[in-house]
């Protein structure tokens, strides 16, 4: 085998070993090394055990909480929100731009005077970001290490309004493709940080459930100018996100019960 | 009862003592097996032994030799030792009286 292919080999068991447990990975790539393993040996030996560990993650309910949950159902209607959101844009940017021309006063009789949109805009866009960020954080936390499944799955869900919005409409997709690009990235911040375990789980599902409460609250006619009676797969939405850290957070205490009863025995590590 | 797999890394932590470690005992089992033994196997092995209590693992050093990342060490348990016993004993009385030699 060539240099550069066991480069290759080696970089990604490099990326594979990140699936694992920090300690676990450094144990690993230590056994590794220490066997003069490398390239595609070294990538078999890690690639084996981290497939065992993600078959292992997916027989706990957390990662189908998640996938079914949040990543399917959260990435679709907020795909499509940010579908409606660059669609705004798109035609508040073409009455700037053409502002001289046009009649104020017939702006503000069709409800599409500059203040108004430009406010309403801002209050869409926030909202999106914060149940963007809300959904990677609640994917995070469920999934840990399976993350890359679940949040591959909510992205490929999201994209699909603004990619064919993109496909259908040049100038209105390309702004859809950008606004989903800024959202998908607060996503994934969000999904980082979810991966990290400070907070018990029922304290994230009140603090989850009031913010999802306040996008609400600044929810505005924007969002769905066509799909008016989407707002009860909205609220369905909304009640989504603590629900399912709710049943995550009973069941950490559940357990968590349990063990001190020693129904359950302590995890080992 | 203890698995094939399990009894052989149990015996192979056994033997090494305080070295017994990852890539000690994965050594262990391919010189004794003459097969090779993957990684993933080990370790979601090692795990299930201490799940049941046979093993105790913990955080060891770190060498030059190993990019220095550190090593996982095992420690067979008193439990351990007596599952190894028990499952030992039974292939010994199993196979008493049947001879693997080839005619």
């Amino acid at each position: 085998m060539g240099i550069g292919m066991t480069r290759i080999w080696n970089w990604l068991a490099g990326k594979i070993a990140l699936l694992l447990e920090p300690t676990e990975r450094d144990s690993v790539l230590g056994d590794i090394a220490e066997n003069g393993e490398t390239g595609w040996q070294a990538f078999r030996s890690v690639a084996g055990l981290a497939a065992r560990r993600q078959f292992a993650l997916w027989k706990n309910f957390r990662p189908w909480l998640a996938m079914v949950a949040v990543s399917i159902p959260a990435g679709f209607l907020m795909g499509s929100a940010t579908r409606w959101l660059a669609s705004g844009y798109n035609l508040y940017s073409w009455i700037l731009w053409n502002y001289r021309d046009l009649d104020p006063s017939l702006l503000a009789e069709s409800h599409m005077s500059l203040d108004h949109g430009i406010w309403g805009l801002a209050r869409a866009s926030v909202t999106l970001l914060a149940w963007s960020w809300s959904s990677g954080y609640i994917i995070g936390s469920l999934s840990h290490f399976a993350t890359w499944l679940t949040g591959t799955v909510f992205c490929a869900f999201f994209l699909l309004a603004p990619v064919s919005y993109a496909l259908q409409e040049q100038s209105a997709g390309a702004a859809a493709l950008v606004v989903a690009g800024i959202t998908l990235a607060v996503s994934f911040f969000g999904m980082r940080m979810g991966r990290r375990p400070p907070v018990p789980a029922l304290v994230q599902a009140i603090f989850w459930g009031c913010s999802i409460l306040t996008a609400l609250t600044v929810y505005n006619w924007f969002w769905w100018p066509p799909l008016r009676g989407m707002h009860a797969i909205l609220l369905v939405l909304v009640a989504l996100f603590p629900g399912v850290l709710s049943i995550n957070g009973l069941w950490a205490l559940g357990r968590a019960a349990a063990r001190r009863q020693g129904w359950i025995k302590q995890p080992p590590r | 009862m203890l698995g094939e797999f399990e009894y052989l890394l149990l015996t192979a932590a056994a033997r090494l003592a305080d070295d017994a470690y990852g890539a000690a005992i994965r050594q262990e089992i391919e010189q004794a097996t003459g097969r090779p033994c993957s990684i993933g196997a080990l370790y979601t092995t090692l795990d299930r032994l201490e799940q049941k209590g046979f093993v105790k693992t913990w955080m060891g050093e770190s060498t030059p030799q190993r990019g220095g990342r550190a090593k996982r060490m095992v420690k067979v348990t008193a439990k351990g030792i007596r599952q190894a016993q028990a499952f030992y004993n039974a292939v010994s009385r199993v196979t008493r009286g049947v001879s693997w030699e080839s005619a």
